[in-house]
């Protein structure tokens, strides 16, 4: 079988239900097939299915055996299904001329018994024609109860027009299921004769009734429908939702009478009209409906104002603008937020632009309202704005420079560097930033040296990163950046350091590290702090070399200890490249810091850790320290940590190094995890990781330390679960293969989830 | 996510900074409670529910929930026991607890219903609401076929209601932002989209067990064809459950299609159309399962997609988007790129409930209306289809019918068991 047929005879077993067996074929019949046994005959029959494709000679005998199946009283109710599902597909595979006798008579028999009547109904749906209704009709005669509500539904989905008499008598029956069913079928019908019956049903519930007349409406003719809509809209005795239908329909069929209903449900004082008149117009888009409803807002609640308001704004129509406007005026706060929100959808004017500066130094709404603002007239009002004119309306266009990446601000936003407000300097370089050219970093670099006023420089030294981060794809342009702050005077140097960190490139590193070994102790201290305060492990190298360039004992000692606390926090892959600086921070280090730093290297898994571990077992400072790591490491060479459990999903997450990956299982109190180690190794602390699903730890542990799994032996360890990370501290001295860990106590509303574990 | 606060913390916080924060409209249409907080009934107690829980119960200020339902009265129980006691001790009593949608419909002052039940029953409770004058917000896919969609999405416009459907990606900055650089054309012209779904085990054969007392599996099967009950049948398990059965959904289709085709047809400007024809993997050699647009464009489901979960092949770049806000643009600076004003700016929600519970308010159309999660759910069943066909299957977006076709226009819907009509 070509591979595409077999995913082909997959997905097609799939969509029936009867799954794919991974057994060998077997010789057993269809007629004796099961939902869990062998699937091979069903297979088989699929395959001959497909096979036939539209070749109706291959099809009309499809057709024969199935129905010959479905006659007898033998098959399996699995057989039966499944027979009766492929049969629907070969029918209407087919040429779609009438149902054949044999057929016809099947299935006439299966619609009036419980167990095949599903069966029977749902193939019948689908093959077109008058047979196939008769037979759903006679059956409706012959059943009761749950068959005939399933015929009774079949004859609604046909829409069978012939059905309407026989539907109509089944509205004065005693049962309300049925009652209900034929009121439906009937309104599916939609014909003038269902509508009719419906009309004529005394003793139906009038709900029942107005919403099949409604559905009704929907498929008659205007002639007919327009009188009945508008008798559903007055009918008092209606349920709401009906009469809000019919009036909602009336808006379509009737739409030149449209706009005058929707202004009087407007201003009526029905609720649920109102709210379906400003669905309506959002729905219509219309202009004249909508600005229908302009002149009506000062007069509206504020609810109903706030939606037509809404509507106006999405209608993106300058017509629209006046009323909107005016509405940023409104005495209702809601109404007048709303209205700052569509005035960004609507074209942009003077006044349009004047309003929202007005109201952009204290709502937010107003700034995203002017950054989406369009109209041709929109950037040449900021560009003047910005250059002249009270300081709040300056500020607010020059943020508009960089939210609408109006370029052609550059040259105003670079003479502003010598304006005499720092405020309006600081936001010109935020904004130069944002959207200027790379040929701009040496002026903003510049201009971050030479910053007094504090909040000015922060901003400048943003705008620098921001400059360089948008165009990281240049390869020399940081370099130019770097280049600058080594040769510049330590004072400035030292101001332009926190950029390094927002940078937070290697190559940025490398250059504090190397700042740290100034002559200027102030720089260099100020660089190691830079230093310090990267947020992954890209500054190792730079604190490494710190570390041993350092001028004074002090500096060294800080950035071996910064070296080390980058090291503890990390919890990436161990590399052999790690070691190589873990050696270099050992080196520089005191014997003090060497014993802090050593623990980390516990993590390790390469040879060259192992070596080093070994080699310091004599030390007498260090070596019991040694001792644990070099066993540790060795444990850690042995391979990943391999885990079961009782329950739950992805075991294969917990030490594949990401977080957005986990295992996770019912919090049941009954739920044990296994973590086989591979060798005998010491333990301190393992953390179960629970990134992003701080509340899913284990409600109440208890843990297990083994060689063997099949005897836990006594608990080690126990207590509540932490938020974001547990961390399991062993005893001194703890070691062994497996780790047991068991939650003992149910939580119903959240599972147990590890992200990953880490082993230290 | 939008870190949801009340709306008291925002506008304390707010004043202090001097800034006024967008207030969102709360009152309703006709209610004068000084409360006006949404009523929100829930239906279906699964795992999706228990994630829609922890941000509702964080809204306190918007709405309020009244009522749950699930055919198994256990798991009613334990969200009853979760929202009351979130709610505090003088809530104990106060969240009903039904086995039937309809039941729970008629319980008084239910605004809006959340549907998060298994793909089956999504349309039926959804229409069940908005002709009970609902306010419906209905977990992906909105559908199981087709069919089902344009019957909600012709009962919503009827009745005037609103429906959200839970495509939460939409709400998020980095899939909008994916999709505004590609509808502004900064790629240039999109020749090809892949996406990664990834892979439900098979469908097994599974043998009958006792039906769990409580549980109440013919409901819980509903319009779906009759099977011997087994726990892994109905079991709400995002790596399997019911999930891997094509009766109760669309496998990874209907389920991580759902959201990445959605976020595809919102960037290609197609949120009212679709593609017009589908290919099943395998047929004549194609590689993957690929369906096409009228401009060419192709959309290939490449379940070994690496960088991302969907990446936008342009003549001039391209973008890859992923969870996490995870966005890469060739030419990098895209990414991080403004807008200008006169570019198209996408419909922008940060907090999918938020941006729901505010259409309901204004009664506009919020960001994954029914006819766009229709029209999105529509590309992930006609995937579908044509894998069972095991050929290609040509759609008119339009029309919304195969042409041609008799056998593909008969799966466009689905036939339902006596009782559970649509």
């Amino acid at each position: 079988m070509r591979a595409s047929s077999f995913l082909t005879l997959l997905a097609l077993l799939g969509l029936y239900g009867i799954p794919t067996a991974g057994a060998e074929p077997a010789a057993a019949a269809l007629e004796s097939l099961t939902y869990s046994g062998d699937q091979s005959a069903l297979e088989a029959l699929d395959r001959e299915v497909r096979e036939a494709g539209r070749n109706a000679r291959k099809l009309a005998a499809l057709e024969d055996r199935l129905v010959a199946l479905l006659r007898q009283p033998a098959p399996t109710f699995a057989a039966r299904q499944a027979a009766s599902q492929r049969l629907a597909l070969v029918l209407a595979s087919g040429p779609g001329g009438p149902l054949r006798p044999a057929a016809a008579r099947t299935l006439a028999a299966m619609l009036t018994e419980d167990r095949d009547t599903d069966l029977a109904r749902q193939l019948l749906e689908v093959v077109p024609g008058p047979a196939a209704e008769r037979l759903l009709l006679d059956a409706l005669t012959k059943t009761t109860g749950r068959l005939r509500l399933g015929l009774i539904d079949s004859l609604g989905r046909r829409r069978d027009a012939g059905a309407v008499n026989a539907l109509a008598l089944l509205l004065a029956d005693a049962d309300l299921a049925t009652v209900k069913a034929a009121a439906t079928a009937l309104g599916r019908i939609g014909t003038a004769a269902a509508e009719a019956a419906l009309r004529g049903a005394g003793t139906v519930p009038l709900a029942i009734i107005g919403a099949a007349r409604l559905e009704a409406a929907t498929h008659l003719p205007a002639t007919e429908a327009l009188p009945l809509l508008r008798a559903l809209e007055d009918d008092t005795q209606l349920p709401v939702p009906v009469r809000t239908g019919a009036f909602r329909l009336l808006l379509d069929r009737e739409p030149a009478l449209a706009p005058e209903r929707i202004r009087e449900a407007l201003i009526g004082p029905v609720a649920p009209r109102r709210a379906a008149a400003i669905e309506a117009l959002a729905d219509r888009r219309d202009a004249t409906h909508l600005l229908a409803v302009a002149p009506l807002l000062p007069h509206l609640d504020p609810v109903t104002a706030a939606g037509a308001v809404a509507a106006l704004g999405r209608s993106e129509l300058a017509d629209a603008v006046p009323a909107v406007l005016a509405a940023t005026g409104h005495a209702d706060a809601e109404v007048r937020t709303e209205a700052v929100s569509a005035l960004g959808s609507l074209p942009g004017s003077r006044a349009v632009v004047d309003k929202l500066l007005e109201l952009a130094p204290s709502l937010r709404e107003a700034r995203q309202s002017l950054s989406r603002l369009k109209g041709a007239e929109v950037a040449a009002i900021l560009l003047e704005g910005a250059e002249r004119g009270p300081e709040p309306r300056r500020l607010a266009c020059l943020e508009q420079f960089a939210l609408r990446r109006q370029t052609e601000g550059l040259t105003v936003l670079r003479q502003l560097r010598a304006d005499p407000s720092a405020a309006i300097r600081g936001v010109a370089a935020a904004a130069l930033g944002d959207i200027g050219p790379l040929t701009d970093l040496a002026l903003l670099t510049d201009w971050a040296a030479q910053a007094r006023d504090e909040a000015e420089q922060g901003r400048t030294l943003r705008a620098v990163v921001t400059l360089l981060q948008r165009h990281r794809a240049d390869p020399g342009l940081a370099g130019t950046f770097f280049a600058r702050l080594e040769q510049t005077p330590p004072d400035v140097a030292q101001r332009l350091l926190p950029a390094l960190v927002r940078l937070g490139t290697p190559e940025a590193a490398a250059v504090a590290g190397r700042l740290a070994a100034a002559a200027d102790a102030t720089l260099a201290n100020a660089a190691v702090e830079t230093l310090g305060r990267w947020t992954d492990t890209n500054n190792l190298a730079g604190l490494a070399a710190a570390a041993e360039n350092a001028r004074t004992p002090e500096i060294r000692a800080a950035a071996v200890a910064a070296g080390r606390q980058a090291l503890e926090r990390d919890r990436t892959a161990w590399t052999p490249g790690t070691t190589a600086l873990f050696c270099r921070f050992m080196e520089a280090g005191s014997k003090e810091d060497d014993l802090q730093l050593l623990r980390v290297l516990a993590r390790a898994n390469d040879p060259t850790a192992l070596k080093y571990a070994e080699g310091l077992r004599s030390d007498p400072f260090l070596g019991a320290e040694a001792a644990y790591v070099t066993e540790a490491v060795k444990a850690n060479l042995a391979g990943r940590p391999r885990a079961r459990a009782s329950e739950g999903s992805g075991l294969g997450n917990l030490f594949d190094g990401k977080t957005n990956t986990r295992w996770s299982t019912p919090a049941l109190g009954e739920e044990w995890l296994e973590l086989d180690f591979g060798v005998a190794r010491p333990l301190r602390e393992l953390t179960f990781d629970q990134s992003g699903r701080a509340a899913e730890f284990p409600e109440q542990y208890e843990v297990h330390v083994t060689n063997d799994p099949a005897v836990p032996g006594p608990i080690v360890l126990s207590g509540k679960g932490q938020r974001n990370r547990t961390v399991l501290k062993f005893p001194s001295g703890t070691r062994g293969r497996y780790v047991i860990v068991r939650n003992v106590a149910a939580r119903a509303e959240t599972p147990w989830t590890i992200c990953e574990v880490l082993v230290d | 996510m939008f870190s949801a606060r009340s709306r008291r913390t925002l506008l304390k916080s707010a004043l202090a900074s001097g800034v006024a924060p967008l207030l969102l409209p709360r009152r309703l249409f006709g209610a004068t409670a000084p409360s006006n907080r949404l009523g929100v009934g829930l239906v279906g107690n699964g795992l999706i529910c228990s994630s829609h829980l922890g941000t509702l119960l964080g809204l306190t200020d918007d709405c309020r929930i009244l009522a749950t339902c699930d055919v198994n009265r256990a798991k009613a129980e334990k969200v009853r026991a979760r929202i009351e006691t979130a709610y505090g001790a003088e809530a104990k009593g106060s969240v009903a607890v039904y086995g039937t949608h309809e039941e729970l419909l008629a319980h008084p002052g239910i605004d809006v219903v959340f549907v998060c039940t298994p793909d089956h029953w999504h349309a039926a409770v959804s229409a069940a609401a908005l002709r009970a004058g609902k306010d419906v917000y209905c977990e992906k896919p909105l559908t199981l076929t087709v069919r089902e969609g344009r019957v909600l999405t012709d009962l919503a416009r009827r009745h005037g209601r609103i429906l959200q459907t839970g495509t939460q990606q939409r709400s998020n900055k980095s899939f909008r932002k994916a999709a505004e650089i590609v509808r502004n054309g900064w790629i240039g012209q999109i020749k090809r989209v892949r996406t990664r779904l990834g892979q439900f085990p098979p469908a097994l054969p599974l043998p009958e067990e006792p039906v769990p007392t409580g549980f109440d599996y013919d409901r819980w099967l509903g319009p779906t064809p009759w099977r011997p009950y087994n726990e892994r049948r109905v079991k709400g398990d995002y790596g399997g459950g019911w999930r891997c059965f094509l009766e109760y959904g669309g496998r990874k289709n209907g389920d991580w299609g759902a959201h990445h085709f959605d976020i595809i047809q919102n960037a290609l400007g197609m949120d009212h159309s679709g593609p017009v024809e589908f290919i099943p993997k395998g047929y004549e050699g194609c590689r993957f399962q690929t369906h096409v647009y009228a401009n060419g464009i192709r959309v290939e489901r490449d379940d070994n997609l690496q960088k991302s979960m969907i990446e936008f092949q342009g003549t001039e770049g391209t973008v890859w988007v992923s969870r996490d806000d995870f966005l890469e643009t060739t030419p990098p600076a895209l990414a991080a790129q403004p807008l200008r004003g006169e570019d198209v700016h996408l419909y922008a929600s940060d907090h999918h409930h938020l941006d729901f519970f505010r259409c309901v308010r204004t009664r506009q159309r919020p960001i994954a209306d029914v006819e766009i999660g229709h029209r999105s759910a529509t590309v992930c069943h006609l995937n579908v289809i044509a894998a069972q066909l095991g050929r290609p299957v040509r759609w008119d977006p339009s029309a919304e019918a195969v042409p041609n076709d008799p056998a593909a226009n008969t799966l466009l819907d689905r036939p339902r068991r006596a009782g559970y009509a649509l």
